[in-house]
């Protein structure tokens, strides 16, 4: 039988697993300890489809980081333990992360106090305060989470949007949309500068931290599968509004539109 | 706040280096190797943080004209990288390098270019527009011709410095960073001692190996008025997945003003766009522009149509040391115990012969320091889980290479244990980047940066908020 891994047990992983259980004999493997990615392992969606995945006979194999893909297998690491597992097919659903400062093109000085929404939420979770002034840029889960986050600490919220974002309810003050273009302060973030309309005049902002929360970028950390490869499928959504209900819905068409080929031994 | 590595009950050094660049650590490690006793003050808080952080990486065979103190330098220097590399687990690469000639005018400077590289003892071929794109095949249709030098190579200049410092450290060179040098007290002609806020350092010799402050420095000792302003390199970094396919580095042909924009795989296969080439008037100043970094592209998409920004992962500019001397390794006109060592822009490609060449000086003035055979001249290596040809091997020697931190570059807690635990440590997160590429990959820390401040935390017994993601950048403020 078929040997298909599926890297990732979010909500996409998930649902692309249980699809492909009915063809090929399907493992789960996941960086996190437990399933459920960016939705949470208490998630009613993600627990409803590992169900029925585990049912229709996914494995699962969990705190395990998917290293290196060669066609025919896969490097997998985990605490005491890296080995190859042979596998005739890689279907990649690592998710999502916010942009980076030279995806948003952001030029200007590299300080701290620029940080991925992504870790602000762990610092924030260990009692790290961020910033007196911080700017939460962009409207998303991660935005959401990291508000989330430090309301509890008792912090205002200070939201830009960009370009097409509307203020969400949780936002203490509302910057308005713009997009960033330079970062000011050499060692500690002092000013982000913006434009407000494309080709238009400048404005900057002050602030002691800048949590980029948005856009998303697809996770591309395999080696042999950044970017596609032999007998490699990618499954990712980087839509920031999709519902649970429409992740589920692409991820289970696409893993119905996945050519398998029949096993092939590496040598 | 200073950070002492080994002070030791010397009273007098016989050497202090200012300086904890590639340099000043190259000069360090060399002379860890005779009955010295040196000490090595840094102004930042690790190794590593002018311009030995910001440059392409290039390991030339050729860069100045022959019989210049530069050509000198670097001949001496480049045919041992694979040992030296090897003995120090620094990674090295002899790709070779193309000048490519875009027109005509660039072709008809090449013989010259050739002749100049042959008299420094380097290989140099000319080629036609097709010669240069079978060795290149991503080099644009416009090249007419190149100048293929087989011996060019590429370092990690990162590793390389901190490599150094961690030899020299370990065969008994004192290191205080966070100490930037105050004042110079004069005995007579010489300098006596050289003075931090920690304190005052009596030295036999002082080399000034502080990069683009080494003006400033000079005037502190009343020594030679040296004019050294910095000069702005900025660049793009590319992912992998486009460094990968790059084979040679690809230089464009010089100009009179500048080496111009190159196109440079780097030791890790991702590949490096750069440097501009801006005089500044501030050290700091480490920004990059919009239209600077948009010049960049431009002239790097000439040399190789197929660079593409949405490969980019990363954008940084640095200052090289920038004087009318482009190399100067000599001692001061009027202080007869101050060594100068600057280098604008091959200070990486010349080190281990600029390094031999001081303590050649160093002795010619009275250092009377003989070799000290049991000193080691290698470091363990550390094994890297994304390089090695069989990482399930791995955990037999530590379980902690299961436990991968940063994903994007698969770098794992042992290595990052191993930096943490050096006898020159990482003590940011810039230091870890630095010393194992953790954060450094295409997500940029979005999904280790967390993880790696924590372990630095655990290390230092600091609370996360007082971890520094930069040299004196804290990742929280107080709450």
């Amino acid at each position: 039988m078929t040997r298909v891994v599926v890297v990732g047990a979010g909500l996409t992983g998930l649902a692309a697993a249980g699809v492909l259980a009915a063809r090929a004999a399907t493992l789960l493997v996941d960086r996190l300890p437990a399933i459920g990615g960016m939705a949470g392992w208490e998630d009613p969606v993600a627990r409803r489809l590992d169900e029925a995945g585990r049912a229709a006979g996914v494995g699962q194999l969990l705190g395990t980081t998917a290293l290196r893909w060669q066609p025919g297998r896969l490097l997998l690491a985990a605490p005491g333990d890296i080995r190859w597992l042979e596998a005739d097919h890689l279907v990649f659903a690592g998710g999502t992360r916010p942009a980076t400062p030279a995806e948003l093109r952001l030029a200007g000085d590299r300080p701290a106090g620029v940080v991925p929404a992504t870790v602000a939420e762990h610092l924030l979770g260990a009692r790290v305060t961020l910033g007196r002034d911080p700017i939460v840029l962009g409207v998303s889960h991660w935005a959401a989470l990291v508000a989330h986050r430090m309301h509890l600490r008792g912090a205002r919220v200070r939201l830009l949007g960009l370009p097409g974002d509307a203020r969400p309810a949780w936002a203490d003050e509302w910057l308005g949309t713009a997009t960033p273009r330079v970062v000011h302060g050499r060692r500690r973030i002092a000013e982000l500068e913006v434009e407000r309309e494309p080709g238009g005049g400048r404005e900057r902002i002050a602030c002691d931290a800048l949590v980029i929360a948005a856009p998303a970028r697809p996770i591309r950390n395999v080696e042999g599968a950044v970017f596609g490869g032999e007998r490699v499928t990618f499954i990712g959504e980087t839509d920031l509004a999709a519902t649970a209900a429409q992740i589920v819905d692409r991820a289970q068409a696409a893993a119905r539109g996945i050519t398998l080929e029949p096993g092939r031994r590496v040598a | 706040m200073d950070r002492v590595i080994q002070a030791g009950g010397t009273r007098t050094w016989d050497v202090v280096v200012i300086g904890a660049g590639v340099l000043g650590t190259a000069i360090a490690a060399r002379l860890s190797h005779t009955t010295a006793r040196v000490l090595v003050l840094e102004a930042a808080g690790d190794v590593a943080e002018g311009a030995s952080k910001g440059n392409a990486g290039v390991a030339p065979s050729y860069y100045a004209s022959p019989g210049t103190l530069e050509a000198r330098l670097v001949s001496a220097t480049y045919p041992r990288w694979p040992e030296v590399c090897r003995a120090l687990d620094v990674p090295y690469r002899r790709l070779g390098g193309i000048i490519v000639a875009l027109d005509e005018e660039q072709a008809a400077a090449l013989p010259e270019l050739c002749e100049e590289a042959r008299g420094c003892g380097a290989e140099a071929e000319i080629l036609d527009g097709d010669g240069v794109r079978r060795l290149e095949p991503m080099v644009s249709e416009a090249a007419v011709a190149g100048l293929w030098m087989a011996e060019e190579g590429v370092i990690d200049p990162l590793r390389l410095t901190a490599a150094y410092a961690e030899l020299a450290a370990r065969n008994g060179v004192a290191f205080r960073f966070d100490s930037p040098v105050t004042g110079m007290e004069r005995d007579g002609e010489r300098v006596g001692a050289v003075v931090t806020p920690a304190g005052r350092f009596e030295a036999r010799f002082v080399v000034n190996a502080s990069g683009v402050r080494l003006g400033e420095l000079s005037a502190l000792a009343g020594g030679e008025a040296i004019a050294m302003w910095p000069r702005k390199g900025e660049y793009w970094l590319l992912d992998r997945e486009f460094g990968s396919r790059l084979q040679r580095i690809v230089f464009a042909a010089p100009s009179r003003e500048s080496k111009g924009i190159h196109v440079v795989p780097t030791t890790h296969g991702n590949a490096l766009l750069g440097p501009s080439s801006d005089d500044l008037d501030a050290p700091d100043d480490t920004s990059t522009s919009e239209e600077r970094l948009g010049y960049v592209f431009e002239r790097a998409r000439r040399l190789v149509p197929s660079v593409s920004l949405d490969l980019a992962i990363k954008t940084f500019a640095a200052n090289r040391p920038a004087s009318e001397e482009r190399t100067r390794v000599r001692f001061d006109a009027g202080v007869p115990n101050l060594l100068h060592v600057a280098n604008r822009s091959s200070g990486v490609g010349s080190s281990l012969g600029t390094a031999d060449y001081a303590l050649g000086l160093l002795r010619e003035a009275g250092l009377d320091v003989g070799e000290r055979p049991s000193a080691a001249a290698s470091l363990p290596a550390v094994p890297r889980l994304h390089d090695h040809p069989a990482p399930e091997t791995l955990t037999s020697i530590d379980p902690r290479y299961g436990q991968v931190v940063c994903v994007c570059e698969q770098v794992s807690a042992a290595e990052i244990a191993a930096a943490l635990e050096a006898r020159v440590p990482a003590r940011t997160l810039d230091g870890i980047r630095k010393r194992t590429r953790a954060t450094g990959g295409r997500c940029q820390g979005a999904v280790c940066a967390a993880g790696v401040a924590f372990m630095c935390s655990l290390r230092y017994g600091l609370p996360p908020e007082r971890v520094e993601a930069i040299d004196h950048g804290f990742l929280g403020v107080e709450p």
